[in-house]
């Protein structure tokens, strides 16, 4: 092996590196195209799960549109579900239910504060690499390598949804604050949400809705609390006027559950006389 | 050589600490302010009022666009809804005092039934008020509802500039008319 037929050992090496470099960036071009692609072409199903998991039901404590099962929340997945049909992007649709709740129907945090500099370090580092390559390799062939190298790597981040949420924010208008009346505690005492509602319904006597109501509202209710407690004995009492075979069964899940409930000897009375 | 893989390495490793944390400051704020996202109210304030037409719980139809021009009162209520019952007459006393002022009262008859919206509208006397029914609760979605009662005043460029989340009072509806009237 001669010199000259297979250059010095700085050379191989730097030819090595090359093709490494170059393969590396090859494959997360490709994957961030990849990734880019098949996120265009999810189903209607998937599209609106990406939607309604990045919304906060409005009248729940954490959880998304996709997971709760209040009323509101299926109302709101079947308005996305319509939208997305009629040929919306994902994006128009949270649009559209930013700009009726605010910002703070959005699950991702807002850009601000410390979310703000988390957000902006991966593109602070991306920036940093190229620039640091572009350094190493020197003028010519460096400043290409180094803008090849952040390219590559923002086409993964964007394809994997990483860097997604930095670019969207963008699009969504800014927050409107909501008059100080509708806001204040006295006048959400006022409405009617949830078990109240159901309650409401079954007391003018619209089973129908109570039930659906009250299932709602055990759903999107933590298992066990006293608010779960209620919505257990709506639904009950909501099936036993409808005549549905389950209301025993809800209303002794019910006793169960909550043997000291100031309703639980109305319910045993009931279920005792059938 | 050795310097540029280290380099390489050393920025890929920092940008996925960087992933690392964005993802986990995501994570972290996503849950924290879910209490606090509860009972959130309309984003709709200060802008055009979504379009609102179809058919009335007594007949006929009933469009928002009709009102252009003037100052609009528009309810969101249901026939099942306890405070509802307690605010419809408020409005129909309303309706009655604003008539010479040219403010005009529209309703949104919300997941309810024809035949019970019908009589709530009969017993609380909101007969001279049409009420659009929405028997899927879609138009409430569109006006950023989250419950019932809910009220909203339109200006007369047709912008939302009043909203209530509960049972709305006198008092607190010429608060937000008559300077809309004024103008």
């Amino acid at each position: 092996m001669t010199h000259d037929a297979t250059g010095s050992r700085p050379d191989r090496g730097r030819r090595l590196a090359r093709i490494l470099l170059a393969t590396l960036l090859l494959v997360a071009v490709a994957i961030g195209l990849w990734n880019a692609h098949s996120n265009a072409d999810r189903s209607l199903a998937a599209r609106l799960d990406s939607v309604t998991s990045g919304l906060r039901c409005p009248t729940c404590s954490g959880q998304s549109v996709a997971d709760s099962e209040s009323d509101l929340a299926r109302r709101m997945r079947a308005v996305a579900a319509e939208q997305l049909a009629a040929g919306r992007t994902p994006d128009q649709v949270k649009t559209y239910f930013v700009q009726r709740y605010g910002r703070q129907v959005l699950l991702d945090p807002p850009l601000s504060g410390l979310g703000l500099v988390a957000r902006l370090v991966p593109f602070v580092l991306l920036v940093a690499g190229g620039v640091i390559i572009a350094r190493r390799l020197g003028r010519r062939r460096g400043i290409l390598t180094g803008a090849v190298f952040t390219l590559g790597l923002s086409a993964v981040l964007v394809g994997t949804g990483v860097l997604g949420p930095v670019i969207r924010q963008s699009a969504y208008p800014p927050p409107t604050l909501p008059a100080g009346a509708a806001a204040s505690p006295t006048a959400s005492a006022q409405r009617t949400t949830g078990t109240h509602a159901a309650l409401e319904a079954l007391q003018s006597g619209d089973a129908r809705t109570a039930e659906r109501e009250a299932r709602g509202e055990l759903s999107s209710a933590r298992h066990g609390s006293r608010r779960w407690q209620d919505a257990l004995l709506v639904l009950g009492l909501a099936q036993h006027q409808l005549g549905d075979k389950q209301a025993e069964g809800t209303l002794q899940r019910f006793l169960n559950a909550a043997p000291k409930h100031p309703a639980a000897p109305m319910v045993r009375k009931l279920l005792a006389g059938g | 050589m050795r310097r540029l893989l280290i380099t390489v390495l050393a920025v890929a490793a920092l940008a996925g600490l960087g992933t690392t944390l964005t993802r986990a400051l995501t994570d972290g704020d996503g849950s924290a302010s879910g209490a606090d996202g509860a009972q959130q109210s309309t984003g709709l304030l200060d802008r055009p009022a979504p379009s609102l037409s179809g058919p009335t719980v007594m007949g006929g139809t009933a469009a928002l666009s009709r009102y252009r021009g003037k100052v609009v009162v528009v309810s969101i209520w249901a026939s099942w809804c306890a405070p509802c019952r307690a605010e419809l007459p408020v409005l129909a006393a309303a309706h009655d005092r604003y008539r010479p002022s040219q403010v005009a009262f529209l309703g949104i008859a919300t997941r309810d039934s024809r035949s019970g919206a019908r009589t709530m509208v009969t017993r609380t006397g909101l007969t001279g008020v049409p009420s659009i029914l929405d028997t899927d609760g879609s138009i409430a979605i569109d006006w950023g509802a989250t419950g019932v009662p809910e009220t909203f005043v339109v200006d007369r460029a047709g912008r939302i500039r009043a909203h209530r989340v509960g049972a709305i009072t006198a008092h607190w509806l010429d608060d937000a008319v008559r300077p809309l009237v004024a103008r």
